[in-house]
């Protein structure tokens, strides 16, 4: 059996987000919907699970917080106390500003970086595009072939309905 | 078919473009050869950038006494210079960050280019901590690094110090945030870009965007995040520059108001430079229809708010200084309204605090020329804001004996002119070289709109 | 089966710490463990002595390690010469530090019964004219360079023809107060038939030795003790500032003004001047009037106390110039205090003095607080004299002529025609140290050595004498002008020898403690002063006033009507403290030294009463010509608070043509006014303007508690007068933990008197740049104390008080705090430390720190040609201290309360395993304070005079509501008005 894929374009996104949601109504699989900008409602529409990357987030802030803490208590305390101003060797208001701007900075380093890795970008620069268009005007959505004949002109029945401009059976990378 | 229906509110897009008409609006001036216009513009600039770099080489290579300081005034131009970009980077982080949490569909046409604008403000700022130094070649004693003196470490309690790892920060985050932000625009590029030199560099910074939903999800979060990241943070960043002064003994400085105070100046400037750039911008790059009269008017209703908190501010601190009954702090302010550096103070007013009420009128507000001249002054006004709080409050400060004048010197002028020369040539390399309005963005919007 | 164990040392073995080296096992001898900051600093010695071993004649660029080691000299260890200040006449004793073998710094000689320790500005400078690159390298005959031989062979020659007939032989010299030189001059002239040998005073009191022959029969200027006076009236008379002998003067005052437990009183100082002096400025009652009219306060006074004396000679009576029941409020005052009372006048006119005289006769303070019998040998000078000297060349009739110390091209008020004069004179020898103005004219310069180089004596009073040893070897070809005249007489050329045969001779026998010479001239070497035993205090009668006060009386009233028939504006020429008759021109020390007053650098200007300058629409720096007949000068406006109104005041000693580099062309030239009559001047605008130089700008308090200020009244009611308000202070934090010394400083404000010599002091000890005149009106001038001057009162009637600022070593210092890179931080014992080779040069310290001391490096002043003046030259960097680092460009300083100095007394006292005995570390500022208005010491201990000063009611810091709890502190300004008028 050929894991063919079927590509279905559409004008817009009220077609797409309309053919998604028969799709899954059909209980057809959907291989993935690529569109030249954040459709909204999409997510819904694919039920897709909810992202993890805000415990990177949290994860990279903590750390930040720890070093710069860490780092500031220890050289003006432990390692090197000077009578700077009279003030107290541990002036821990005054290590505030630089505690909070390190865990803002790791915080978000740590964000895009768990994006990147997650979304696999940069791995190969030439993406083999579903179609042309994609970061123009086209959107599209890729489903699997199902073996099944009659699943098969079912689903493409369904997706002309939803409004798909065009079907085109490609083969599976 | 609601294509005929008359929309209830006014487009931010207009002219229903297409998609694909979108792509090619944005993309036109990338592709062909710079407008004279451009030309013209980046000639003025590159020659003010030259000047900067000859004064600033003359004054490392001689020393600071090439400026007008002296045993009083340690500081005027270089901190004036400092402040006043850092101020003008927030408006790009307001727009792109707290408008989008805001979910204001009208920041997508202009966040891109006040983004850039942000990260080109926050590099002409970080110069002036640098060059202000009397050892310049040995700024990087101000980084915590391990070193055979002890080791001997930093002032934590410094603001300046503070500073250092606020701007640093800002600047990252900015950074990451733009250039996340130019992924899909970048992948477009790369897409309708005939193979060679440009199409590599496209496809090497797309980072091989391929548009799938699965990604735009996590784009979305990863965008809030940063987003919301980038709130508290501009805030801080101003703050901790006010903290500068705030946090020292001298009258005039040594102010609690200041945090807010600055933060609200900071975003007043931002805007101001936001506005006259994209007033330039969408006459140069022939964008008026995405960068529309609506876009405007919303800023200038920022510029009328703002310009009223920084004014309330001004009113707030001189109360204060009658009120609190503190003869060094009456004295300071006194001497700034009625000094020999009045005329300053007296600018400074009426560019921040009187000119921008002009903008409750809605027809001002929609008259691009007036808007023109208010966003210019506004910055003049926020400069001399800057120069009012450092010198006037240094001049004349605890001791008459040591009481001053400060006068700039042609160096020191340069070298602003140089900071101004730079922020413009990088900008206008930016709107040359990269999408300048965020396609994918606009897009959501005008698709939005056409459902509507 | 066992573990076995290896160890490598016992220590180890039984678990105790190895032993570990102690680094002062490597330098110590008194093996005390040192600090980190120690070692570097002996380091620096060992490597900077090593650099500079080689210099004690020419400096040498690279290291040469002595092969031979001069005896006496420890490479990096100080020693100490006592000699005499060559400054001025008035010779001061001096005690100079030279590290290997070069005179750095001049101190008080302690023992000086005159000058007690202390110094003055000028003299404290005096160091740095020694290498001064502008002194003659060797003689020159007829303007070229040649050598002692050749030079000597050209005077024999025409000395001989002079001794055999060939025209009357001239010596023309300044005040000698040098029992040696005068012996020589009188011994040489003896060759000579017809010899003439004349005395010149740039600023002449001839009038003053004149008036006291006519008066007592004795031609001397009496030696004034202003400690023993109650009361004090000056008529025009600086004498805490350039008069006679100002250290000496200006101590005993503030010794008669000195509050402490134990002593409440003080003296009550009336100052009758047209301008404002800085002795002015310290009086508690100053009136300005004309100099025209200051003959006529004195006959005023005069008649009202010989009133209150009841008969005597009548004294014409007069209609005094200023408020006439002051002037019985003054009359009383001194009428009261018969015999503990000083009256004196600066005017160079005899009829004044002599009704000064009879003034003083009438208070009986004649053989009191002024003695006769024990004259100073200041201004000998002989205007007569040299006039007749002028004549006689002018006849021709001078065959030859010898200029010793005199500079009258430039500072004769008939300058011009003493050139002319000099035309035909076919031999003129000059002694001058450098090429100037006279000197030029000269056929032959012979130059004199400078006075560290040379030996030599003084007798600055009848019967206080002084020694003067060479302290290094001479750096040019010059020679003593002892030698000179020595060699040229035939005699052994020897001045050494010349100078104890005149002590064997002349002061040996006035002494009985030691029997043989040779321990009698070892003692009074190392001491640098002797004062034998005074001969049976002849307080017998006093001298009867026999001066014709009739007569004075019609010269007085006839100068005045003459003065009133000129109209226009009277001048009045003032010699500028520090700067004096302006031979030390060359000084930039001195150029850049802020005057009291007016806090002017780098030259002169003319000063005005705001009343005129607001009548002819004047202000600070506009240009002007001041005109009239025959004379004229040009310079800048500086309007003067409290200056008499009809009346101008120009400083002498500026306009040097031929001082070198530094002092040419400073100002302008203000000696040819003396020429001409005081009265009849007048103001021209140029239309141009030139900034004054001035450190400070703003000249009142504001109203703030900066200098708190008391009466004596008020003080005896209240002994924290003026000092009430003391703020609460709190504090967050602990306060950090102290180990030993806290060091700190008390600054009596009622007993600094302005003069500056602090400054200078600390310029000298600290190495301090100066950045010369266009950097200083930018307000960059580096000076680490300065001292602060401020007006109350009305313009017309300011009252004057003086406040030293320095680092004020705050222990919550605003300045360490915002430093980002930790290059301000404070030690354990007290002192706020500046890191220069830390500082990145941010200038948020100097921004943030309340009293605006610290000062930035705005260009390398060191080793650059746009700062030619100390440290621009190899000869111009000997005189620097090498405990103190040469700062480089973009870095802060400031004071560090001599931490140098403060290291080398602890170790000191480690290496002699004592406790650091109070005052034993004394700041280059309070060292050289004639004043003793400075206490440097540890206020952790509670005996120290310093804490003992901190506990006093008057006490307080500057600010101190700001919470910076400094350690140096300030004792209230206390003056003593009148209670009437």
């Amino acid at each position: 059996m050929s894991g063919d894929l079927l590509v279905a374009s559409f004008a817009g996104e009220t077609e797409l987000l309309a053919a998604v949601r028969a799709a899954r109504e059909g209980e057809f699989r959907i291989g993935d919907v690529f569109t030249p900008y954040a459709v909204h409602g999409l997510d819904e529409a694919l039920a897709a699970p909810r992202s993890r990357l805000p415990w990177a987030t949290l994860a990279g802030g903590l750390a930040g917080l720890a070093a710069a803490v860490g780092l500031q208590v220890w050289a003006a305390v432990v390692d090197w106390p000077l009578n700077v101003g009279g003030k107290p060797a541990n002036s821990a208001l005054a290590f505030l500003p630089i505690s909070f701007e390190l865990t803002v900075l790791l915080g978000g380093l740590s964000t895009a970086a768990a994006f990147f890795w997650r979304s696999g970008l940069g791995r190969r620069l030439d993406p083999r595009l579903a179609a042309p268009g994609i970061t123009d005007d086209a959107l599209v959505m890729v489903l699997p072939l199902p073996g099944d004949p009659d699943r098969e002109a079912a689903l493409r029945e369904l997706l002309r309905a939803a409004g798909a401009s065009e079907l085109r059976e490609v083969p599976a990378p | 078919m609601a294509a005929e229906s008359i929309p209830l509110r006014l487009p931010w897009v207009e002219g229903r473009p297409s998609l694909k008409q979108i792509t090619d609006d944005v993309c036109r001036p990338l592709a062909t050869r710079p407008s004279a216009s451009w030309l013209a513009c980046f000639a003025v600039a590159l020659a003010a950038l030259s000047a900067g770099a000859a004064a600033a080489g003359y004054e490392v290579a001689t020393g600071i006494g090439t400026w007008g300081l002296n045993k009083s005034v340690g500081w005027a131009f270089d901190i004036t210079n400092f402040v006043f970009w850092i101020g003008i980077g927030h408006a790009g982080t307001l727009i792109s960050a707290i408008l989008m949490l805001f979910r204001q569909k009208w920041r997508t046409s202009i966040s891109r280019s006040a983004e850039g604008m942000t990260i080109f403000a926050v590099m002409c700022a970080g110069l002036f901590p640098l060059l202000h130094m009397g050892r310049p070649w040995f700024a990087f004693w101000v980084f915590p690094y391990p070193n055979t003196r002890g080791p001997l470490w930093v002032n934590f309690r410094s603001p300046l110090l503070w500073d250092v790892v606020a701007i640093s920060t800002y600047f990252t985050i900015s950074f990451v945030f733009w250039f996340v932000g130019m992924i899909p625009d970048l992948a477009t590029l790369r897409d309708r870009t005939a193979p060679g030199w440009r199409k590599r560099i496209y496809s090497l910074l797309s980072l091989g965007w391929d548009g799938s939903g699965r990604t735009w999800a996590r784009y979305e979060t990863l965008s809030l995040i940063l987003a919301g990241l980038a709130t508290p943070l501009v805030v801080s960043v101003h703050s901790i520059v006010s903290m500068d002064f705030a946090t020292s003994v001298i009258p005039g400085w040594h102010t609690t108001l200041f945090p807010p105070y600055f933060v609200a100046g900071a975003v007043f400037s931002g805007f101001g430079m936001v506005m006259t750039l994209l007033i330039i911008t969408r006459k140069v790059m022939a964008l008026e229809r995405y960068i529309t009269l609506r876009h405007l008017e919303a800023m200038a209703k920022i510029l009328l708010l703002t310009g009223s908190l920084v004014g309330f501010c001004y009113l707030t601190e001189l109360f204060l200084a009658w009120y609190g009954g503190n003869p060094y702090e009456r004295a300071a302010f006194w001497n700034r309204a009625m000094g020999p550096y009045a005329w300053a103070y007296w600018t400074m007013m009426t560019c921040n605090l009187f000119v921008p009420q002009l903008l409750w009128w809605r027809r001002l507000r929609t008259s691009v020329p007036l808007l023109f001249v208010v966003s210019l002054l506004v910055n003049v006004g926020m400069w001399f804001e800057r120069f009012v709080i450092i010198v006037t409050s240094l001049h004349r400060d605890f001791l008459p004996s040591s009481w001053v004048m400060y006068k700039p010197t042609i160096i020191e002028v340069g070298i602003l002119i140089g900071s101004f020369g730079l922020f413009f040539t990088l900008f206008l390399l930016f709107v040359q070289a990269l999408p300048v309005i965020a396609m994918w963005e606009v897009k959501g919007v005008a698709a939005g709109e056409a459902k509507s | 089966m066992p573990e076995t164990t290896y160890w490598r040392s016992v220590e180890e073995l039984r678990g105790e710490p190895p032993p570990r080296p102690e680094l002062s096992d490597l330098h110590d001898p008194a093996g005390a463990g040192e600090s980190r900051r120690d070692f570097l600093k002996l380091m620096g010695f060992s490597i900077g002595a090593a650099a500079l071993a080689g210099c004690t004649r020419i400096p040498e660029r690279q290291a040469v390690p002595l092969l031979a080691q001069p005896e006496g000299t420890l490479p990096g260890v100080e020693s100490w010469y006592a000699t005499t200040c060559g400054g001025c006449s008035a010779g001061c004793g001096l005690l100079v530090k030279t590290r290997d073998g070069r005179p750095i710094k001049v101190e008080g000689n302690p023992h000086s019964p005159l000058s007690g320790g202390a110094t003055c500005a000028t003299g404290q400078a005096t160091v740095l004219s020694l290498y001064d690159g502008q002194r003659l390298k060797g003689p020159l005959l007829h303007g070229r360079p040649a050598s002692w031989e050749e030079a000597d062979a050209f005077v024999a020659s025409h000395l001989d023809t002079l001794a055999t007939g060939g025209g009357r032989l001239a010596l023309l010299t300044e005040t000698i107060a040098s029992p040696a030189s005068r012996r020589l001059s009188e011994d040489f002239l003896r060759r000579f038939p017809g010899a003439i040998h004349a005395v010149h005073d740039p600023v002449s009191l001839a009038a003053l030795r004149h008036a006291n022959e006519q008066s007592f029969g004795r031609p001397v200027v009496p030696r004034f003790h202003f400690d023993r006076a109650r009361v004090i009236v000056g008529l025009e008379a600086d004498f805490l500032g350039t008069w006679l002998s100002p250290v000496e003067f200006a101590r005993a005052y503030s010794r008669g003004r000195r509050l402490t437990d134990r002593n409440s009183g003080m003296s009550r100082h009336y100052q009758f001047e047209a301008g404002l002096s800085l002795t002015g400025s310290n009086a508690d009652r100053r009136v300005a009037v004309l100099p025209s009219e200051l003959g006529l306060v004195a006959l005023a006074l005069a008649g009202r106390l010989a009133a209150r004396s009841g008969g005597g000679e009548p004294v014409p009576k007069v209609e005094p110039p200023c408020d006439p029941a002051l002037l019985d409020t003054v009359a009383d005052d001194l009428w009261q205090h018969r015999g503990e009372s000083l009256v004196v006048s600066g005017l160079n006119d005899p009829a004044v003095q002599a009704v000064v005289n009879r003034i003083n006769s009438l208070l009986g303070n004649v053989g009191k607080t002024i003695d006769l019998d024990h004259p100073s040998w200041q201004r000998q000078g002989d205007d007569g004299a040299v006039t007749a000297l002028i004549e006689a060349m002018e006849r021709g009739e001078v065959g030859g002529l010898l200029l010793w110390g005199v500079n009258p091209a430039y500072d004769h008020p008939q300058a011009g025609r003493f050139v002319k004069a000099l035309a035909r004179v076919p031999f003129k020898v000059s002694f001058a140290g450098r090429l100037d103005e006279t000197a030029e004219h000269a056929d032959a310069v012979c130059p004199d050595h400078h006075f560290l180089e040379s030996w030599g004596d003084a007798e600055p009073v009848a019967g206080s004498f002084g020694l003067r040893q060479p302290v290094i070897a001479p750096l040019f070809a010059t020679r003593s002008v002892h030698e000179s005249l020595l060699r040229w007489m035939g005699a052994p050329a020897d001045p050494l020898a010349h100078l104890r045969e005149v002590w064997r001779r002349d002061v040996f026998p006035r002494q009985s403690r030691w029997a043989a010479f040779d321990d009698f001239w070892d003692h009074a070497l190392q001491d640098g002063v002797f004062e034998p035993p005074a001969a049976s205090t002849d307080e017998a009668t006093p001298p009867v006033d026999r001066g014709d006060l009739a007569a004075a009386a019609a010269s007085i009233l006839a100068g005045h009507a003459a003065a009133r028939a000129a109209g226009g504006l009277e001048v009045r020429l003032y010699e500028k403290v520090g700067m004096r008759d302006g031979r030390h021109a060359n000084n930039p020390w001195l150029q850049e030294l802020p005057d009291p007053i007016t806090r002017v650098t780098w030259g002169n200007y003319v000063s005005v009463a705001p009343a005129l300058a607001a009548e002819q629409g004047l202000a600070d720096g506009d240009v002007v010509v001041l005109k009239k007949a025959g004379a004229a000068l040009e310079l800048p406006v500086q309007v003067q608070p409290g200056h008499a109104r009809q009346a101008v005041s120009v400083a002498l000693g500026y306009g040097r043509t031929r001082a070198g580099k530094v002092g040419n062309g400073v100002g302008a030239n203000a000696f040819p006014l003396l020429a001409a009559s005081a009265g009849g001047f007048r103001l021209e605008k140029t239309g141009r303007r030139q900034t004054l130089a001035a450190t400070q700008l703003h000249h009142s308090m504001e109203g703030r508690p900066i200098v708190r200020e008391a009466t004596l009244a008020e003080l005896a009611r209240n002994p924290a007068a003026g000092n009430e308000e003391r703020p609460r202070l709190e504090t967050l934090w602990a306060e950090h933990p102290r180990e030993g010394h806290h060091w700190g400083m008390a600054i009596d404000l009622s007993s600094c008197l302005g003069c500056g010599a602090c400054v200078v002091a600390c310029q000298a000890e600290n190495n301090v740049a100066v950045v010369g005149r266009d950097e200083v009106t930018r307000g960059r001038e580096m000076h680490w104390i300065r001292i602060d001057r401020y007006y109350q009162g009305s313009e017309d009637e300011p009252r004057t008080v003086y406040q030293p600022m320095m680092c004020q070593h705050c222990g919550n210092a605003p300045c360490e705090t915002v430093c980002p890179v930790l290059a301000t931080v404070h030690s354990s014992d007290g002192i706020n430390q500046q890191v220069y080779n830390r500082c990145v040069g941010t200038r948020y310290c100097a921004n943030n720190c309340p009293y605006k001391v610290r000062r930035f490096n705005w260009f390398q002043y060191a080793n650059n040609d746009r700062f030619d003046y100390t440290m621009n030259g190899d000869l111009g960097r000997m005189v620097l201290n090498p405990d103190v680092v040469v700062r480089s460009r973009g870095v802060m300083e400031k004071c560090s309360l001599c931490t140098q100095r403060i290291q080398a007394g602890k170790l000191r006292a480690e290496a002699a395993g004592t406790p650091l005995a109070d005052g034993e570390i004394r700041t280059a500022c309070q060292q050289a304070c004639p004043a003793e208005a400075i206490v440097f010491g540890d206020q952790a201990d509670a005996g120290s005079e310093v804490a003992r000063q901190q506990a006093s009611p008057r006490f307080y810091h500057v600010l101190e509501e700001l919470n910076t709890r400094p350690v140096v502190g300030y004792l209230t300004h206390v003056h003593n008005p009148p209670e009437k008028a």
